[in-house]
């Protein structure tokens, strides 16, 4: 174990086998209490996101899976989708709700339900945006070994078209795991290399490009 | 979604005595929320307001005592995050040249009603929803029987004759308790709650009703209430006390409720604001393979409450 880095780099896309824009959502609500970093494998859960919980099941469900890797920061919100626009009115266009945000600092004397926004914060519209987990999304994560052998840490050609599971580090990143290969039953593995990081080549802890398994993915099945 | 010519085969053969297309041969109405809510321009993500209180009544200092001193208070704070609206129309090439009569040509006019629709429904659920998920820098919701002011409980005790205007101390009405349609009465418990409104530090501020907001079922009680010479609905020939208000009516018709009425002051006497990001702009391309014409137009603004000052609203009974 004492191998496996403290923290690893976000996962992120890439590039497109079909050369267009990654596919993003963000008009599905965060589920509450998320304090995923970006770049996070999430997974929707009753019509909210929030961050995979490493379950393994193929196909995948509207429970089970993931949906894709998230752009921002969880928010932490009080309750799921808090703020969020929609919820009635005409045509259910209601821009984001008060406050806007989730950050905040102190207290407003007599006003329990007054915030104080920390400047610069980030704004917190009660969803998250995320590109989706298809079929033609390339993602980039971190290769990295929990089974804590240095050496299978170490990224090389002949990973390519291999499948592996993803990990969570103590900083709250994702990881490409060597130790996450079983297939069938148990299954963990829930990707399929597809190149190494140019850059990085045969490394340890290189940098590898992958595509998640069609089943796994909550919002592209086959 | 692609328009083509099997969708619109009508539009292929001459000999039609006359097209009715909605969005040319109907018209919507002129915009409504520019005419109540402040208009600003922004250009960022989103606008940040804050509210802060002023200093309490001054008090007596007798002889050699020292001055007291007393600070101002920071109030609560609230985002106005601009959204991004966009809608787009892809017709085929085929159905543009085939299309005889020039409507499919016409299809930007389409887009256009589109947006202003967008751009009335967002301000206007301002109100729709301040009965509930829509608040202001106190944190509580625009229309609200115990808006809690910053001072505390000693504000409505600085602020003269609150005795039966509020609910509790500290706080400040502006919505009644229970809710109330639009009658002679209901008027003159709104202006006396806008009369008597104090600041968060219990001093009366000058703010007063300018117009009341309406839907359109209660454009005809607004106009005996407010334009009757006589006190309406009694016959002893009494004056309509209403009048000298000078209060006008607004008919909303984007109010989802038949029977929640509103109140504002002037545009400089509440906070209702609507900003600007990016106003509507269309677009237009053609595919390079399929021929096909795409048009869009896309708009960036939001809309909101900074404070609950200068509004009032009855979610009918």
């Amino acid at each position: 174990m004492a191998s496996v880095l403290a923290d690893h780099s976000e996962i992120r896309a890439v590039y497109t086998v079909s050369g267009n824009t990654p596919q993003t959502r963000g008009d599905i609500t965060e589920q509450s209490a998320q304090t995923f970093l970006k770049g996070t494998p999430i997974m929707l859960n009753s019509g909210n996101l929030k961050v995979w919980d490493a379950t393994v099941t193929i196909p995948a469900t509207a429970t089970v899976g993931i949906a894709g890797i998230t752009l921002a920061n969880g928010s932490n919100l009080a309750s799921s989708g808090l703020g969020a626009p929609g919820g009635g009115g005409v045509g259910n266009l209601t821009g984001v709700k008060p406050p806007g945000t989730s950050l905040t600092f102190g207290k407003i004397p007599f006003q329990a339900s007054a915030i104080n926004i920390i400047p610069g914060s980030p704004v917190s519209d009660g969803r998250t945006l995320l590109e989706i987990a298809n079929a033609d999304t390339v993602f980039e994560g971190q290769f990295d070994d929990n089974g804590g052998v240095p050496a299978t840490a170490t990224t090389n050609k002949n990973m390519i078209g291999k499948q592996f599971g993803l990990t969570l580090d103590a900083t709250g990143h994702w990881f490409v795991d060597a130790a996450k290969v079983t297939v069938g039953g148990g299954q963990n593995v829930v990707l399929t290399i597809v190149d190494l990081n140019p850059l990085d080549g045969a490394i340890q802890n290189g940098r590898v490009y992958f595509k998640f398994l069609l089943g796994i993915c909550q919002l592209a099945q086959a | 979604m692609t328009m083509v010519r099997a969708g619109f085969s009508q539009l292929m053969a001459v000999g039609a005595h006359a097209l009715f297309v909605e969005w040319l041969d109907t018209f919507i109405r002129d915009m409504e929320y520019d005419k109540v809510f402040n208009m600003e321009t922004s250009t960022k993500q989103m606008e940040t307001e804050i509210q802060f209180a002023g200093l309490p009544p001054m008090p007596e200092k007798t002889e050699n005592a020292p001055t007291e001193y007393r600070d101002g208070i920071q109030g609560g704070a609230i985002n106005y995050v601009n959204l991004t609206y966009s809608l787009g129309c892809r017709t085929s090439w085929e159905l543009l040249e085939d299309d005889q009569y020039g409507v499919i040509k016409q299809v930007p006019k389409a887009i256009a009603r589109s947006a202003q629709y967008t751009q009335e429904a967002v301000p206007w659920n301002v109100f729709n929803l301040g009965f509930t998920s829509l608040t202001t820098t106190d944190g509580v919701s625009l229309f609200n029987t115990s808006h809690p002011l910053l001072g505390g409980p000693i504000s409505t005790t600085m602020a003269p004759g609150l005795t039966n205007v509020i609910a509790s101390a500290g706080t400040y009405p502006n919505r009644p308790s229970p809710d109330v349609d639009l009658s002679i009465t209901a008027l003159q418990l709104m202006n006396n709650q806008f009369e008597r409104m104090p600041d968060s530090q219990g001093i009366p501020i000058a703010v007063r009703p300018r117009e009341i907001l309406i839907p359109p079922e209660l454009r005809f009680i607004a106009t005996e209430l407010l334009g009757s010479p006589g006190k309406p609905y009694t016959g002893d020939n009494e004056v309509n006390a209403l009048l000298p208000l000078d209060l006008s009516f607004r008919v909303i018709h984007w109010f989802t409720s038949q029977s929640a009425w509103f109140a504002v002051a002037d545009k400089a006497n509440h906070q209702l604001k609507f900003f600007w990001r990016y106003k509507p702009d269309n677009a237009y391309d053609d595919d390079f393979d399929t021929g096909a014409m795409k048009t869009k137009s896309t708009m960036r603004f939001s809309a909101g409450a900074t404070t609950w000052i200068g509004t009032w609203g009855s979610n009918g009974p």
